[in-house]
């Protein structure tokens, strides 16, 4: 008598693989939060022209996508304070999040948007390795495949007790963890 | 006296909370409030992980052990207050970071070091409160 092995059968992580995965959702969160570091307020860099506002201009000097290139100059620029701030909080609440493993699949695909948005602006400027933003998307790509938080993050600890709730805010909990 | 999961869970955050104070005390240098902070981490390796002055990394180590304590005792307002500490060092960040005063020294890394310290404190502080079983016995 043989055992049947299909393709599709769940693959359950064993002890080292739940560690390593955890590692890995930790180590996509501390490159959100670490680079939340340099984004400075209250001009992110549009009076020197570096930082965030000189990568944001690369969107439109060496344009990738168009639209992309229509939307930065046309929206982004002329609202460059608002916009900064708005990155340093999505990028910190990513650092935060995806470290915890809070809610991953949710702040994963929101990683996924927010490196789309950065190769976006600077796949074609000088001196770039387009492959890293390749790597960006797919890193966040596979902590939502994998729901990541559920190995070694809160969202591991705190499914059983959203399990027990039948609330609107414990079931979208339960769904986007 | 059994720590419950969600209790490693507290005692966990507040033990990463507690490692980075001490590495900031251990970096800072200069003033008790320099407003640049000193550097937890390897620059030049691109893992600056965040900033502290000495007041920046005091307060994060002592809100780090007010969370282990607490969650070794199954303590819902220690946890509670050790998020709500970590909640006000983190809106300190979005305050004065890149302006004239930086009390805490920290950055941008830090809004998301603490900030994430108290979403993850607050949540298990509510996971404990409902769940009977997470309380504090006495």
């Amino acid at each position: 008598m043989t055992e049947t092995v299909r393709p599709t059968d769940e693959v359950v992580p064993d002890r080292i693989g739940r560690v390593i995965l955890g590692a890995f959702r930790i180590t996509v969160g501390m490159l959100w939060l670490v680079n939340a570091g340099w984004k400075r307020p209250p001009d992110f860099g549009e009076n020197s022209g570096r930082g965030l506002y000189g990568f944001t201009t690369d969107a439109v000097e060496h344009e990738v996508f168009p639209p992309f290139a229509w939307l930065v100059r046309e929206a982004v620029l002329p609202n460059f304070r608002a916009f900064g701030w708005g990155v340093l909080i999505v990028e910190a609440a990513l650092g935060a999040f995806l470290t915890l493993g809070l809610l991953t699949r949710l702040w994963a695909l929101v990683g996924v948007g927010q490196a789309i948005a950065i190769a976006l602006s600077v796949l074609n400027a000088p001196d770039e390795w387009p492959w890293s933003y390749y790597l960006m998307v797919a890193a966040n790509l596979v902590l939502f495949a994998i729901a990541a938080g559920r190995y070694v993050g809160l969202d591991g600890v705190l499914r059983p007790v959203w399990a027990q709730r039948d609330t609107w805010s414990a079931r979208m909990a339960l769904r986007w963890s | 006296m059994v720590v419950t999961r969600i209790g490693r869970a507290v005692v966990v955050l507040g033990a990463v909370a507690v490692a980075f104070g001490v590495a900031g005390l251990a970096a800072a240098d200069g003033s008790f409030t320099d407003r640049a902070g000193w550097l937890v981490g390897r620059p030049s390796i691109e893992l600056a992980l965040a900033g502290f002055n000495r007041l920046g990394a005091m307060c994060t180590l002592a809100l780090g052990v007010v969370a282990v304590v607490a969650g070794w005792r199954r303590s819902v307002l220690g946890v509670g207050i050790a998020a709500a500490g970590f909640a006000v060092m983190a809106l300190q960040v979005v305050v004065q970071w890149g302006r004239g005063a930086n009390v805490l020294g920290g950055r941008g890394s830090n809004l998301s070091l603490w900030g994430g310290l108290a979403i993850g404190l607050a949540t298990l502080a509510w996971a404990m409160r409902t769940n009977a079983d997470e309380r504090d016995p006495a």
